[in-house]
């Protein structure tokens, strides 16, 4: 038979002690719901959080961690540091159409990159500035206002000869003293402007300017008759 | 190889004319060596210009004025260049 209720008094020491409660004997049984509270708890293991959190458990905004506490983290060899990074491969770039193109690869020297540019054209502007500063051609032209658009020198003597040139597809021997230059890629404009000088004692100018040639006059100083000149040097810059 | 064909000079009076390629140029074309020039012809004369391909030395200049253009056999006629080639060279109409 359980015992009912029983008085303090009826107790030789007047009251339960610890030490009256049998060891494991409280059992969840005889503790009511929500009477565990936070007071009573002195830490929790972990491992004892298991489960789903509710969201709401957790404040909207994590508080501010600094990196110095982040330590022993695994190291990502897919990113790059932020502060000094060394690239020892190709880094490359992706297309917001599609395909993927080089932009630098290290040599196998300490003194050596390759930047690579469009397979098209590669422009250089500057901030905020949707202005073309600087355009590559993958044919090899550097489009802007202070890269030569056109040159060529060439001997105008006996069997013409084309020595070497940029962005020039022919020249037109159109008389003794007289040359056309033919550029490969025409200029936007006839406001370019043309230097050309040669080696004699010869003057001469240009003319017949459109966007796909120019004329070269070379004249006998003396007398002022066109004369064939053996080297020609003539450059032009402009849009 | 050149390209000769006939105009005129500032006085109007008929001459010859030759054109010289430039080697890089024609080393960035495709096909025989008389392709490419016709492909120069196409792109550096008016279109419809009488000229020809011709392996002729024409290193004795002392009347260079006074050469004259005698159409050959071989004679041709420069055409329009396509639409593609105008575009590559940045040309809105041929000469």
């Amino acid at each position: 038979m359980a015992i009912d209720k029983i008085n303090a008094t009826a107790l030789l020491d007047g009251g339960v002690s610890t030490a009256d409660i049998a060891d494991d004997a409280i059992t969840t049984a005889k503790i009511a719901d929500s009477q565990i509270t936070d007071g009573k708890i002195a830490a929790v293991a972990a491992t004892k959080l298991t489960g789903t959190v509710a969201d709401a458990r957790f404040p909207a905004a994590l508080p501010a961690v600094s990196g110095a506490a982040l330590t022993n983290l695994p190291a990502d060899t897919t990113k790059a540091p932020l502060a000094n990074p060394t690239f020892t491969g190709t880094v490359s770039k992706t297309g917001s159409s599609s395909g993927t193109s080089k932009v630098f690869t290290t040599s196998n020297t300490a003194t050596e990159n390759w930047f690579y540019i469009g397979s098209s054209q590669t422009h250089f502007r500057t901030q905020g500035d949707s202005a073309n500063r600087l355009t590559l051609t993958d044919d090899g032209r550097g489009l802007s206002q202070f890269t030569a658009k056109s040159w060529i020198t060439f001997n105008g003597q006996n069997s013409i000869v084309i020595n070497e040139s940029h962005n020039v597809s022919s020249i037109s021997d159109i008389g003794t003293g007289q040359y056309r230059v033919n550029f490969q890629n025409n200029m936007a404009n006839n406001n370019y402007c043309i230097n050309t000088h040669d080696h004699s004692w010869g003057n001469g100018w240009s003319d017949g300017q459109s966007t796909s040639k120019y004329d070269i006059k070379r004249r006998n100083q003396a007398d002022g008759a066109y004369q064939d000149v053996a080297v020609i040097w003539s450059l032009v810059f402009g849009d | 190889m050149k390209i000769i064909y006939p105009t005129t000079n500032e006085d109007g009076e008929a001459i010859v004319a030759q054109i010289i390629a430039a080697p890089n140029f024609l080393a960035q074309l495709e096909g025989t060596e008389e392709e490419k020039l016709i492909h120069i012809a196409n792109k550096d004369l008016p279109t419809g210009t009488k000229y020809e391909i011709t392996d002729a030395e024409l290193t004795d200049r002392s009347f260079r004025d006074a050469w004259e253009y005698t159409a050959g056999s071989d004679e041709k006629t420069s055409a329009d260049l396509s639409a593609e080639d105008l575009a590559k060279y940045n040309m809105t109409e041929n000469l």
